[in-house]
């Protein structure tokens, strides 16, 4: 057992926080603890930076599979699991750099999924307690929010947070709708959440501070199937409204 | 059928493999044992055995075994055990017969033990793990903690073998520690929470604080050191155990097994791989000192 008392930040520390930080084009190449490495695409939510996430970890996945333990999208990075035992920190590092030194960041990305969804919403009542809340503060009727809401197909930008939950987005206009305040409890599973312009659908009970603005019958997690979603990133998701409950 | 039935057992106590490895992906976090070293000890001591083990924690386990003569080990912390009224040593290789009683209770350090069979725990295998992942309740019995009067099967199955490399010497805690080191690497936030916030953890200890369980150990801080720090409104993005996030109001979190798979909350440190097993088994209280190490000295501890 150590009982060294630290010393805090050292100057070596330091450098190497930096140098976590030094970047090739706007990607970042981020330890996170000492088996995984993060590849950052970008901090502000934007659709080319999330594309570049999915597409560059399916590059992963191919590519170094037998070397890694997992490659997974976030909404802008893509997660390296390794066992440093099997791989050595600065090989992966360069192997990564590598495949990104082949995949071109200045290129506007194209919507590489060929898989299209249809989900239909029962738009406020019951199921979307805070449907009325997130249309009046966008000075909205119902009926002018659920059409901008369903007009255009969505990217499905990533999963997470809890099982089979996936973000689809990005709705442009609005991205500054802030989250609740307060948390609301026990949101069922096939909740359709709205913040920060997006839209996250539920798949088991969750505690959000997202608005709940309607329900649909989808459920995107089943563990007893292999594998147990429906919707994977880069997916692309076409909404509408099921017509009940929009008044 | 061999099997056994639990008549007494400490909350959040659970079936446990090596864990979930594939689940992030689809929004699950790997689970598996608090501590991996106590759990592979169980292991090394049948030479061979299941792959699953019971995990329990701090209060211990008891149950009753039904069925043929049957290997069993028990490893993790320093607890007390009894087979029918006689005491064990700990950690605890021996042969259970039909009828024996096994009473495991709590010693003077750990919060969590392994009791493992030479038969597998007869729970389904879901995304290739039998692991139970208690925030997502999924895994192990219907994705819950064990309870009292629970029977579980003990089937054969293709036995794993403990290998010569996958054992470290286990590092246990003295038993009169009550201030512990925990090494850490920057965390994901740390560049832009800034020098001052990192710099800040190493100024005083924290402490273990009475809300831990498989998702996270609670830190008390008497300093609030971070009840000011910037909220920095994130991107939601991975998150790994052993990840130290800053909640709203200051508080501490060293997120553990069942961890969320992602996370907005900003994560100032990262505890290295090799110090998370120990910190699973520090109880409520414990003074935690942290000590800032190069990624390049945590590679070469392992």
């Amino acid at each position: 057992m150590m009982r060294v008392r630290s010393k805090g930040c050292s100057k070596t520390l330091m450098v190497e926080l930096a140098s976590q930080n030094r970047k090739r084009g706007h990607v970042k190449l981020q330890p996170l603890g000492d088996r995984a490495i993060l590849v950052v695409f970008g901090t502000e939510l934007q659709l080319n930076a999330n594309r570049q996430a999915i597409q560059f970890t399916k590059i992963v996945e191919e590519k170094l599979t037998p070397l890694i333990i997992g490659a997974n999208s976030n909404l802008l990075s893509c997660l390296v699991r390794y066992d440093p035992k099997r791989v050595a920190y600065a090989t992966l590092r360069q192997e990564l750099q590598m495949l990104l030194a082949s995949f071109d960041l200045e290129k506007l990305r194209a919507h590489e999924g060929n898989k299209i969804h249809e989900i239909e919403i029962t738009y406020g009542g019951d199921a979307g307690p805070d449907f009325e809340n997130v249309h009046s503060n966008l000075k909205l009727s119902a009926a002018e929010f659920i059409e901008q809401h369903t007009a255009l197909p969505l990217d499905v930008l990533a999963l997470g947070f809890s099982p089979g939950f996936f973000y689809l987005g990005l709705h442009e206009n609005w991205r500054d709708f802030p989250r609740r305040t307060e948390l609301r409890e026990n949101v069922p599973p096939g909740s359709v959440l709205f913040a920060a312009g997006q839209t996250a659908i539920t798949s088991v009970p969750i505690r959000t501070g997202w608005s709940v603005i309607g329900h649909c019958d989808l459920n995107n997690f089943d563990v007893h199937i292999d594998p147990p979603v429906k919707l994977r990133p880069g997916d692309f998701v076409e909404l509408s409204a099921k017509g009940q409950g929009n008044e | 059928m061999n099997k056994i039935v639990l008549q007494r057992v400490s909350p959040h106590s659970t079936v446990q493999d090596e864990g979930r490895i594939v689940g992030l992906k689809y929004g699950v976090s790997a689970s598996g044992p608090m501590d991996r070293q106590s759990f592979a000890h169980t292991l090394a001591l049948l030479g061979q055995g299941a792959s699953s083990a019971l995990e329990f924690t701090m209060l211990g386990l008891k149950f009753t075994y039904h069925g043929q003569s049957m290997p069993m080990a028990a490893a993790g912390g320093a607890f007390s055990c009894t087979i029918n009224g006689q005491p064990q040593s700990w950690p605890l290789s021996t042969q259970l017969n039909d009828g024996d009683v096994v009473d495991v209770t709590t010693g003077h350090s750990g919060m969590y033990g392994y009791v493992r069979f030479n038969d597998e725990l007869n729970v389904p295998t879901l995304l290739g793990s039998k692991a139970t992942n208690l925030a997502a309740h999924i895994g192990g019995l219907d994705g819950r903690a064990l309870k009292t009067g629970d029977q579980i099967e003990l089937v054969t199955s293709d036995s794993i073998e403990q290998t010569a490399q996958s054992i470290s010497p286990i590092e246990t805690e003295d038993e009169a520690v009550n201030e512990v080191t925990l090494r850490i690497l920057p965390g994901l936030h740390a560049d832009l929470l800034g020098r001052e916030a990192w710099q800040s953890l190493f100024e005083a200890p924290f402490s273990i604080s009475s809300s831990t369980d498989r998702m996270g150990l609670r830190l008390n801080d008497p300093e609030h050191r971070f009840a000011k720090i910037d909220k920095l409104r994130l991107v939601s993005d991975a998150v790994v155990p052993g990840d130290i996030q800053i909640l709203g109001e200051g508080t501490p979190v060293i997120l553990m097994r069942d961890h969320q798979p992602t996370g907005g909350y900003p994560r100032i440190a990262t505890l290295i791989d090799k110090d998370l097993d120990r910190a699973a088994q520090l109880r409520p209280n414990t003074r935690i000192r942290f000590q800032s190490i190069t990624l390049e000295k945590a590679h070469q501890l392992l």
